[in-house]
């Protein structure tokens, strides 16, 4: 497909690998925030083509892994009451909750359906009158102009049966909140593209300078990942540290300003738990004042006590500190099949990218 | 709402974010909603620039025999 197959092109990517090898003269640390990103470098062997003194340290931008486990079990909880049909996004069903996950719910006859967009969840709600429909919204900035579009349509149309469970997180306070931190052993980060998509870059130049740190827009296949790491790296070797955009074809500086306007208007930002993580202050999205009828959290007041998993290591995982297959029980009693924790479940975990792509390349758990 | 063509897979997209995109445009998709279009004139920039590293990594590859004696 156009736009696509010429970033997936072997000689142009050896190019930059190249290019990437000639420029690099010290040991550095570079973090892709995005789960997207971290399964394309296990997918094409992307940290096999780059330099061994250049280390790619996985951030925490996999929504279903960082959406917490009292929301996990509220949805849990929801889904198992009178009449409830629960819609949500594939990789959610999976992950475990205190109670289990969520498909286990439709093994006991609860309405747990799967969906691709958010507007089949508004469809849902117009053929089940009766019925009360629960969106459960998870995302980063890329999934919020979508979820946002299905609560004004359930506004506008006065869809009474519809509320939505949102568990969304912004990726520039997990920046700053990894940056900041004393210990913190990233060099450079790679802005997720489609997040600034949406976004645009304008609120990275603050941290850039702040942190004197490169924050370089990249994008998603393996030509995009590697000319990232390049301009990253022609910044680090020459003590520069601004913003850079390495996708300029689907990335403008302001962003998309229709579907910001929207966001705006839907939600408002509010501190948020990140899973594994702790507490980001101001990392999230809340519905706004003129969307809180349709809050599931209000709909259905339920109580409990969440309990974690003790074996997982998956907040070290998600905030950098261990590689996934460096955690005990990976590939042993954490498969996909069989996860303990959220990244060995999504499309965007750590986990799962190495426990996937690894057997590709069986010098790649030798040399980690 | 439009017809989006995902290399052979005809989908039905959301089109309210992108006002202004054409028949014919490329754009970024998530969860049913186009987010972003692709702008082909900085898409065509971007690969040259890329060609111009290849052409460099050509011209040392030429280099290397003469500098070895072979």
């Amino acid at each position: 497909m156009k736009h696509l197959q010429e970033y997936r092109d072997g000689d142009i990517a050896d190019s930059i690998a190249r290019s990437i090898h000639e420029s690099t003269t010290r040991s550095w640390s570079i973090m892709e925030v995005c789960g997207g990103q971290t399964h394309s470098i296990m997918r094409y062997g992307i940290d096999q083509l780059i330099p061994k003194s250049i280390q790619l340290i996985h951030g925490p931008g996999c929504p279903v892994c960082v959406t917490p486990i009292e929301t996990i079990d509220r949805a849990h909880a929801i889904a198992q009451q009178p009449k409830v049909i629960l819609c949500t996004y594939g990789d959610m069903l999976r992950v475990p909750g205190s109670r289990g996950s969520l498909s286990g719910l439709k093994t006991q006859g609860c309405d747990v359906r799967t969906i691709y967009s958010p507007l089949q969840a508004c469809q849902i709600a117009r053929d089940n009158p009766n019925r009360s429909v629960v969106l459960f919204a998870i995302g980063f900035e890329t999934t919020a102009p979508a979820n946002a579009m299905a609560i004004k349509i359930a506004k506008t149309e006065k869809l009474k049966n519809f509320s939505v469970l949102v568990s969304h997180v912004l990726v520039p306070p997990a920046i700053e909140m990894i940056a900041s931190d004393p210990t913190c052993r990233v060099d450079a980060f790679l802005a997720a593209g489609h997040v600034c998509a949406v976004t645009g870059y304008e609120a990275y130049h603050r941290l850039a300078e702040t942190y004197r740190i490169p924050i370089v827009v990249t994008g998603f296949e393996p030509v995009d990942l590697l000319e990232g790491i390049r301009l990253a790296v022609l910044q680090l070797e020459k003590g520069q540290a601004f913003v850079e955009n390495a996708y300029q074809r689907t990335v403008a500086a302001e962003g998309n300003p229709t579907a910001q306007g929207v966001l705006k208007e839907v939600f408002q930002v509010t501190d948020r738990e990140w899973r594994g993580i702790g507490t980001i202050l101001s990392s999230g999205y809340t519905l706004s004042e003129a969307f809180r009828d349709f809050d599931a959290e209000v709909r259905f007041p339920l109580e409990w006590k969440p309990v974690e998993c003790t074996n997982c290591r998956a907040g070290d995982v998600l905030r950098g500190l261990l590689k996934p297959n460096q955690c005990a029980e990976f590939g042993k009693g954490c498969t996909p099949d069989s996860p303990l924790g959220a990244p060995m479940v999504s499309h965007e975990g750590a986990c799962a990218a190495y426990y996937q792509f690894s057997q590709l390349s069986p010098k790649m758990n030798a040399s980690r | 709402m439009g017809l989006a063509d995902f290399g052979g897979v005809v989908a039905e997209v959301c089109l309210e974010y992108l006002p202004d995109i054409h028949v014919g445009d490329y754009a970024i998709v998530h969860v049913g909603f186009a987010i972003s279009r692709i702008d082909e004139d900085v898409a065509l920039r971007t690969l040259a620039h890329f060609r111009e590293l290849e052409i460099l990594k050509a011209d040392v590859a030429e280099q290397i025999p003469s500098v070895d004696g072979h």
